[in-house]
């Protein structure tokens, strides 16, 4: 029952908390009402999916996380880059993943999913965004389709070739959504060419790896979970390398997205209990790290215009705050010892040794690599010039997002025991299941 | 009770320095820091306890049967991790890390007075301390993450002072590179601490550290071989050993006492300090001790070749001491420990008090030409058939930079760049299939 | 407006508006009542996405909504005149390059460039000099970089080799090269001067650095390189023509993409881009508030007047604003000069004083002349060049060079040695011996150092014994020092100074020693020169300064400038043993001026930086002024801890509190202290300079910002001391001001920086790490609490006089007519001043009245970090 009460109260105690600061950080916005409407629709989708007690310890994790992440993006996003229907969008869609992390029924997460893909093409509206917009759907659209199928084709048959056949579709929709080889090219042109805030927004709660986690790990056989690892791994060095390689900071960010959302998805196809709670950790951590990037990014950016890393823009005198928690963000990604990353990535690198050898070296180059560009970033944007720009510092609202965002990956890097014990909890369960179908 | 009195001294020297970190740190990222005073009363306060927790441990650990301790401080994540922080007490581990706090403490009671009214004086210190807990934790590291985590706190605070003055771009672009080659060998050792747990099913380091050869002939040579060649790389991206020489000269960006402390003494050693560690390693197999010495060997003559030909202080001296580092790899590989200790000792304290009196160079050599009497003779050029090419190579620091550029960097961009502009048409992937016709989004 | 008065604005307003600021502009205000409103506001500059940002996110304009509306409205009628115009154009090809494709071939070139420059100009820090060196720059690059090798300093460098030994096949010089390097980079020849000037600038401090050895290689502490100019830019060119092909290696004929870059130089790098509608509208938003303007003002502004007022706005930006307000602060400082001397009752040490002291007319003597006059009231002292007179080349006895002792600008004829009064002593060879052993030890370490075995020797054995000294010096540097003094070592020999001509050959300059006539010339040169020619008293001390301080490669820039940077003390000593010659004092009495017998001259040098004071030649003291000296030593002694207490409130480790003898050790230590960036501040608040008698300006507290040169006008009837003065002082004076001025407007560009990664470099400057530019110009550390003000020089004399001795001085007049200089003529007889203005001499009305203390300086400093306004000290009346 503790779990049920804990969670329960997750849902209700941490999106009111989530609302306090809103208003504190943004005051003056018009939508304290709306965001009102969203905390009910919340709490009534998530009492309808409750189920599954296995993923509940891992819902007791998520939906902070992903609350935060909403708290994070609405704080610091300035307000020329996001007027009141985004606002309304970005709580919509926040309530919709809140509900999703909280089930696990196959026909709730498929509205989840495409709704969010729906609400990501509305968020690229306007003559501006023809080309997101296109992107979006077309690939959202071709993966949403190819979840549907995949999900009827496995619900239906029973065991047998035809439902691996159907797992597969599972997986290849979530390969495009979340950016896995071959089709990881459409994140970075989404965040070059669209809205930078709702890309990250999308992309950071990593929806994908949850559904996969959910509906198709436990039941696929070892040489499709072996070969998507190869594509996830494959993706996180590639794209760690190009994000090196990056003149605009938001294709950077992009592939830092890619890069690091591709580690956890490799991750979870490991049959080993701690090569799972890693890729949990890793989730989280990497989920904050790079959603904090690109919300600071983007706050550069309200300020200075588009970004080029191949320039140094100085100003770390002017923002220490941001710079400070912008390397945190940065060593976070590169797994730093005394970030959330470090954990994570150990407990990955060690347990992914023992069953999948080429997981552990790829995933320590991959991080390498994701480290240095991140840190790369940091260095053009906040070093190398003495900053004579106008005097713009941070406002009290960015000021608590980016803080919140740097003590919490190093408060959980310093104490990860109840972060970490809770998803090897969850991990665990998870493999009890994959054991129990492979008897049946 | 003695063991008592040494874990609580241990944990008082690991201790000191973290609390430090965290008392300086916190208040500056609010930007209400404390004033030059506080700070240095507070700097010099851990400085002394966590000299005292090392002499106290000294003497419990001297008074004692003096055979390796591993004292086990819990579960640094999860009970069922397995992942112990655990610190490994024998002669080497304190006698470097009581030389590692002794002489951040010299150069931060020289960097008070030096940092004076600067504008990162509390960024420096916040860095200087976290290396110092870096230093401890390698020092004394008993679990191969403690080692690890030491590794790259080291790392990572050398490169952040590299870029200490960081409204020019010339320290920004060199910490870049620093940080580049330390995440090399980073990467390695995370690989050989993976792979030691993998095969050796422990990972504790007193497995690798201690023991006769016999404990780890159960690997198999030609696994072994992989390690050592791993922990190698590892130690030689960080001592600028051969083939990663190149980023010694660009470390000399930061403030005079930080290049002291890395680059002149301690980060440079640390490369050492971990072969040292490994001398099980080296002594159960016969290829990795030839390599080890080749290695030293070619990078003390490349050093001393190249530092022949610098003309400014700071080179002369980096070059200097990593002569020297590659004298102590060699000593290392043929066994000889104490020897290497002591000239690792020396190379320390020298190279320490010769870069911090570097901008002194023109008052001691006219004190020179006075007490000789006579104008210094002029340095000779290199004579014989190759001195043009023997000087050009040692000008040009041996090429490493250009050869660099020329075999890594330049294909590894040319690839990328493929990469990039194939990414930049795959995107349509998805709308050539959904028939959506192919126009420029 | 707290340190600028509002007369001060307006007139550096007027004096730069000059005919045009009573134009009316709009609203019924004239140009310059606008320009003044606008100064005092303050313009928050913003453009492009930060103005959209500041406007949006933060509440600038918030109550003042309808105004900012106004101003929109205004702004799309008004039109939208571009800046002032300061946008850079292209000078090199690598300019244009890097504005095309971002890539700078300057950090491919520079760091092989410095690397070069770095191993030909090393005076002995490297253990191998470039072979060949003797043939030239030129020469040496052509033979080290034609190897095959060359092209592994990185991908840029494919074709240089190729390109070198193309050259050598030619057999071209440097000239025929550089040549050639220009036809192939496009360059015509009317535009190579820019172009060469521009490449020249690149690396301005190795570009300087060669240009000074080649124009005096008599500079150059150790080897003189046969260095030129021109070797550097054909080289230099030769490096840029590799990197511009390799970098254009893309283009189909990279020859042709040369020519391309140089058609577009001389053209602007970025094209002139209007305001934006809220740019120009947040410029008429703030010069509105500035002017107190409601929204309906700015509405009805008719177009003309609109046109105007932006026109206005346009011109006057940021920086016209910060150059106007500087001029202003400059003023405010000359008035606060101008109050304390205008009329003011001159004041005299005693009718006959037992005691004078010569020092040099640097500002850091004004302090301790103040306090030796505050301590001991009969005490008169003088200003003069520090160099008294005497330029020679001095070679200490313990020296293994002469060294010059005279301004920059003279080439000394005279060498004098300091040889040991009784060579034989046991003491002598002792102390000998001790040298000759450390010298060995020294060159020992020297050499082997950075060597295979010589090094392993050095680490293994005396590496772990460097502990002590390190912990020593570094944690400790006082203590080290105290137990240094307290060794029971025997102390320095007597030694003389051999003045007198010698018929053997000098090993520098033109004559070894003086002849009594060219002694005479000098003595009485300076004596006739600071007025005291008649009135000597029995004792005479004379003193130069100099520093001394540890790991500091700017140690000179804090000695005497009148010395070329170098220690006035032998200058000092030679000068008192010239006039204790009685030879020359008969050559003086029969040109009329008659040195008491009773006068003795006693030579000193005072170290600026730990206040310490050392007489020479004591053992010549005549026994009947033994007790007079040792009074005056004690009166030194109490002067020098006041003056060390005065400096030391400029010092932030200093708490404000301490006292007299803690001060004294403060400064004490930092000139020993290893780890002390700052041993002294040198010449930092520099701002005033006066040419007149002491009595003009005794008992002001000038807070060490005044050079005061002792001059006479009595007894100067044909001016010609005056213009010998003026010729000599104002451009050494000048130079020490705008040197400070320069490093502390631009500390990075015109200043090098800060000393912290200061690395040395060739034995010649200092770089940044080690591959940076050599810095020129003073560290941070030294100009950090200077404030940039021009000189203002008074000159005791009548301002028509004044006018016709300038217009003897044709380089004082040039820095008068680039107003790099100010000027006034203090009225001997009515003790009015004039102030030289572009319209003529005009008196001076107090503006304000100086503020009087009584008691001593302690008084006015105490407890005060900052720059201190000009104050009258009274001296306490005696207790009876």
């Amino acid at each position: 029952m503790p779990e049920r009460l804990a969670w329960l109260l997750g849902l209700e105690l941490f999106p009111a908390a989530v609302l306090a600061a809103y208003g504190l950080g943004l005051r003056g916005r018009p939508l304290g009402r709306l965001a009102a409407v969203c905390a009910g629709l919340l709490t009534a989708v998530s009492a309808v999916g409750l189920d599954r007690e296995s993923f509940a310890r891992l819902s007791i994790v998520l939906i902070p996380f992903a609350a935060f992440l909403w708290f994070l993006g609405t704080t610091v996003t300035p307000t020329t880059r996001l007027e009141d229907a985004g606002l309304a969008r970005a709580a919509a869609a926040c309530g919709l993943e809140l509900a999703a992390f909280s089930t696990t029924s196959p026909i709730a997460l498929i509205l989840v999913w495409a709704a969010t893909s729906a609400l990501l093409a509305a968020d690229h509206s306007g003559e501006h965004f023809r080309g997101a917009r296109r992107l979006v759907v077309s690939h959202l659209g071709l993966s949403t389709i190819l979840l549907a199928a995949g999900i009827a084709l496995a619900a239906c048959t029973g065991a047998g070739a035809l439902r691996q056949t159907g797992l597969a579709l599972v997986f290849a929709a979530v390969l495009v959504r979340k950016g896995i080889f071959p089709f990881h090219a459409w994140i970075p042109e989404l965040f070059e060419r669209g809205r930078i805030g709702a890309a990250a927004r999308f992309n950071a709660p990593q929806l994908g790896a949850y559904v996969a986690l959910v509906l198709a790990v436990p039941h696929a056989d070892s040489w499709l979970l072996r070969s998507v690892a190869g594509l996830a791994l494959v993706t996180a060095g590639y794209g760690a390398l190009l994000a090196l390689y990056q003149a605009d900071a938001r294709r950077a960010c992009g592939y830092l997205f890619v890069s690091q959302s591709s580690l956890v998805i490799a991750g979870l196809e490991i049959p080993n209990r701690g090569a799972l709670a890693g890729a949990l950790i890793l989730w989280v951590s990497s989920g904050i790290a790079v959603a904090g990037l690109s919300r600071a990014v983007l706050a550069l950016e309200a300020r200075r215009g588009r970004l080029s890393l191949d320039v140094k823009h100085g100003g770390y005198e002017r923002m220490p705050l941001l710079a400070i928690s912008f390397l945190v963000m940065s060593l976070a990604i590169a797994n730093f010892p005394g970030t959330l990353g470090f954990i994570g990535g150990e407990m990955l690198a060690r347990g992914a040794v023992d069953s999948f050898p080429a997981l552990g070296f790829f995933a320590v180059a991959a991080t390498a690599l994701a480290g240095l560009a991140a840190i790369r970033m940091y260095f053009s944007l906040f070093c190398g010039k003495r900053d004579s720009g106008a005097r713009l510092g941070l406002l009290p609202a960015e000021r608590l997002g980016f803080a919140a965002a740097a003590v919490l990956l190093i408060g959980l890097g310093l104490a990860p025991r109840r972060l970490a014990g809770v998803l090897n909890r969850a991990s665990s369960g998870v493999l009890e299941i994959q054991r129990t179908v492979a008897v049946r | 009770m003695n063991l008592l009195l040494l874990r609580s001294a241990i944990l008082v020297a690991m201790a000191a320095p973290a609390v430090l970190l965290l008392l300086l740190a916190v208040p500056s990222l609010w930007s209400r820091p404390w004033s030059e005073e506080q700070a240095g009363w507070l700097t010099r306060a851990a400085f002394l306890a966590a000299l005292g927790g090392l002499a106290v441990a000294g003497i419990c650990f001297a008074a004692g049967p003096r055979q390796r301790i591993l004292l086990r401080l819990g579960d640094w994540f999860s009970r069922e991790g397995g992942f112990a922080f655990d610190l490994l007490i024998d002669g080497w581990s304190l006698a470097f890390a009581a030389l590692a706090v002794g002489i951040c403490g010299v150069v931060s009671s020289f960097s008070f007075r030096y940092l004076h009214r600067e504008e990162g004086f509390h960024r420096y210190f916040v860095l200087l301390v976290s290396f110092v807990f870096g230093l401890e934790l390698v020092a004394l590291a008993g679990s191969v993450e403690a080692l690890f985590a030491g590794w790259e706190i080291l790392g990572l605070s050398s490169a952040l002072l590299v870029a200490f003055f960081h409204d020019r771009p010339a320290p920004v672009d060199n910490a870049l590179r620093v940080l580049t080659f330390y995440r090399i060998g980073d990467a390695c050792m995370l690989t050989a601490a993976v792979l030691l747990h993998h095969w050796a099913g422990s990972d504790s380091l007193s497995l690798l550290f201690s023991g006769g050869v016999g404990r780890l002939a159960f690997l198999g040579s030609g696994r072994i071989l992989l390690i050592a060649v791993l922990i190698l790389a590892a130690a030689a991206a960080k001592s600028a050993l051969l083939p990663f020489s190149t980023w010694l000269a660009r470390a000399m960006e930061g403030p005079t006492p930080s290049s002291a402390v890395y680059y002149g003494a301690l980060s440079v050693h640390a490369g050492c300090f971990l072969l040292l560690r490994a001398e099980v390693l080296l002594r159960s197999s016969a290829a990795a001790c030839v390599l080890t010495a080749g290695v030293g060997l070619a990078t003390a003559a490349y050093a001393a070749v190249v530092g022949r030909a610098q003309s400014d202080a700071k080179s002369r001296l980096c070059f200097a001491s990593l002569t020297q580092v590659g004298i102590i790899v060699v000593e290392i590989a043929l066994g000889w420990e104490v020897l290497a200790f002591i000239h690792m000792t020396g190379n320390i304290c020298l190279r320490l008090l010769q870069f911090l009196s570097a901008p002194n160079i023109l008052h001691d050599l006219r004190q020179l030409e006075n007490d000789r009497g006579a104008r210094l003779q002029a340095s000779e050029e290199p004579a014989g058939p190759f001195a043009r090419a023997i000087y050009l190579f040692a000008l040009e620091r041996g090429f490493l930079d250009g050869l660099i550029e020329l075999w890594v960097e330049r294909p590894l961009t040319r690839l990328v760049a493929g990469m990039d502009s194939l990414d930049r048409r795959l995107y349509r992937l998805p709308l050539a299939l959904l028939g959506g016709g192919d126009e420029d989004a | 407006m707290g340190r600028i008065a509002e007369r001060d604005l307006v007139w550096a307003l007027r004096d730069e508006l000059v005919a045009r600021a009573d134009e009316p502009i709009a609203f019924g205000l004239t140009r310059l009542a606008l320009r003044s409103r606008i100064a005092r506001h303050g313009v928050r500059e913003a453009s492009g996405t930060s103005l959209a940002w500041l406007l949006r996110e933060t509440d600038t304009v918030g109550a003042a909504e309808p105004l900012w509306q106004a101003c929109l409205e205004a702004a799309r009628r008004a039109p939208r005149l571009f800046g002032a115009g300061r946008a850079r154009s292209f000078r090199r090809h690598r300019d244009v390059l890097l504005a095309d494709t971002g890539t700078d071939i300057d950090s491919w070139v520079n760091p092989a460039l410095v690397r070069l420059l770095g191993g030909f100009l090393d005076q002995g820090l490297a253990r191998w000099s470039m072979p060949g060196a003797s043939r030239g720059l030129y020469a040496c690059f052509m033979d080290l970089y034609s190897h095959r090798w060359a092209r592994f300093c990185g991908r840029w460098a494919e074709g240089l080799a190729a390109m070198i030994n193309e050259e050598r096949r030619l057999g071209l010089g440097p000239e025929d090269s550089l040549r050639r390097s220009l036809d192939a980079l496009g360059v015509g020849t009317d535009a190579a001067y820019p172009f060469l000037e521009a490449t020249a600038l690149v690396l301005r401090g190795w570009g300087g650095m060669v240009r000074q050895l080649e124009e005096r290689p008599d500079w150059a502490p150790a080897r003189s390189r046969p260095a030129a100019l021109l070797d550097y830019l054909a080289v230099r060119l030769i490096l840029e023509r590799a990197a511009l092909l390799y970098a254009l290696r893309s283009k189909a004929d990279p020859a042709r993409g040369l020519a391309d870059l140089a058609a577009r130089l001389g053209r602007r790098a970025q094209p002139e881009r209007a305001p934006s509608l809220e740019e120009h509208a947040w410029r008429l938003f703030q010069a509105a508030q500035a002017c107190g303007l409601t929204a309906e003002q700015v509405a009805s502004l008719s177009p003309g007047e609109l046109a105007a007022f932006a026109a206005e706005l346009a011109v006057f930006d940021g920086l016209a604003r910060r150059r106007v307000l500087h001029a202003a602060y400059e003023r405010r400082l000359r008035a606060g000069f101008c109050d304390a001397l205008n009329g003011r009752r001159p004041r005299h040490s005693a009718s006959n004083p037992s005691v004078q002291a010569i020092f040099c007319l640097d500002e850091r003597e004004e302090s301790f002349r103040r306090h030796l006059e505050e301590t001991a009231p009969e005490i008169e002292t003088f200003g003069a060049a520090g160099f008294f007179g005497v330029a020679m080349y001095f070679q200490g006895v313990t020296d293994a060079r002469p060294r010059p002792l005279c301004p920059v600008s003279v080439r000394p004829d005279h060498y004098v040695g300091e040889v040991k009064a009784d060579p034989a002593s046991a003491v002598v060879r002792w102390r000998r011996a001790r040298r000759r052993q450390a010298g060995r030890f020294g060159m020992f370490l020297h050499r082997f150092d950075g060597t295979f075995l010589g090094g392993y020797v050095i680490t293994a054995l005396l590496g772990p014994l460097s502990i002590v000294p390190l912990v020593l010096r570094v944690v400790f540097p006082s203590l080290s020092r105290r137990w240094l003094r307290a060794l029971p070592l025997p102390g320095a020999p007597a030694t003389r100074l051999l003045l007198d001509c010698q018929p053997v050959a000098p090993p520098v300059g033109r004559r070894f020693g003086y002849a009594k006539e060219e002694m005479a010339a000098i003595v009485g040169g300076l004596l006739r020169g600071i007025g005291v020619a008649d009135r000597l008293a029995r004792l005479v001390v004379v003193a130069g300064h100099g520093s001394t301080s540890l790991n500091n490669p700017h140690e000179s820039a804090h000695d005497c400038g009148a010395c070329g940077g170098g220690r006035g003390g032998p200058n000092a000593r030679a000068f008192a043993q010239m006039a204790n010659d009685p030879a020359v004092r008969d050559l003086l009495a029969r040109e009329g001026l008659a040195i008491p017998p009773d006068t003795w001259f006693v030579g000193a040098m005072r170290n600026t930086c730990d206040n310490s004071v050392t007489f020479f030649d004591l053992d010549l003291l005549p026994a009947s002024l033994e007790p007079e000296f040792n009074r005056v030593a004690a009166i030194f002694a109490r002067a020098r801890r006041k003056e060390a207490h005065e400096r030391c409130r400029r010092f932030e480790s200093f708490p404000l509190r301490g006292g007299y003898g803690a001060a004294l050790a403060h400064v004490e230590a930092r000139s020993q202290d290893l780890a002390q960036p700052r041993p002294e501040y040198g010449h930092a608040s520099n701002a005033f300079c006066v040419v007149g008698r002491r009595s003009r300006t005794r008992g002001l507290f000038l807070d060490r910002r005044a050079f005061l040169m002792s001059y006479d006008p009595e007894s100067d009837g044909d001016l010609s001391i005056l213009e010998g003065t003026l010729a000599s002082v104002v451009p050494v004076v000048a130079g020490i001001s705008l040197e400070y001025y320069f490093s502390r407007v631009d500390p990075t560009g015109y200043g090098c920086g800060t000393k912290l990664p200061h690395n040395v470099a060739s034995l010649l400057g200092v770089m940044n790490g080690t591959q940076s530019d050599l810095r020129a110009g003073l560290p941070w550390q030294m100009v950090e609490i200077h404030e940039p003000v021009r000189l203002f020089t008074v000159v005791e004399c009548a301002p028509e006089r004044l006018e016709r001795v300038l217009g003897r001085l044709p380089a004082v007049r040039g820095l008068l007519d680039r107003r790099w200089l100010f000027v006034a003529a203090l009225e001997p007889e009515s003790g009015t001043l004039y102030l030289r203005e572009a319209s003529g001499y005009r008196a001076w009305v107090n503006e304000a009245a100086v503020p009087s203390v009584e008691g001593d300086s302690a008084a006015w400093y105490a407890g005060k970090r900052q720059h201190l306004p000009i104050a009258e000290i009274i001296a306490a009346p005696v207790p009876a």
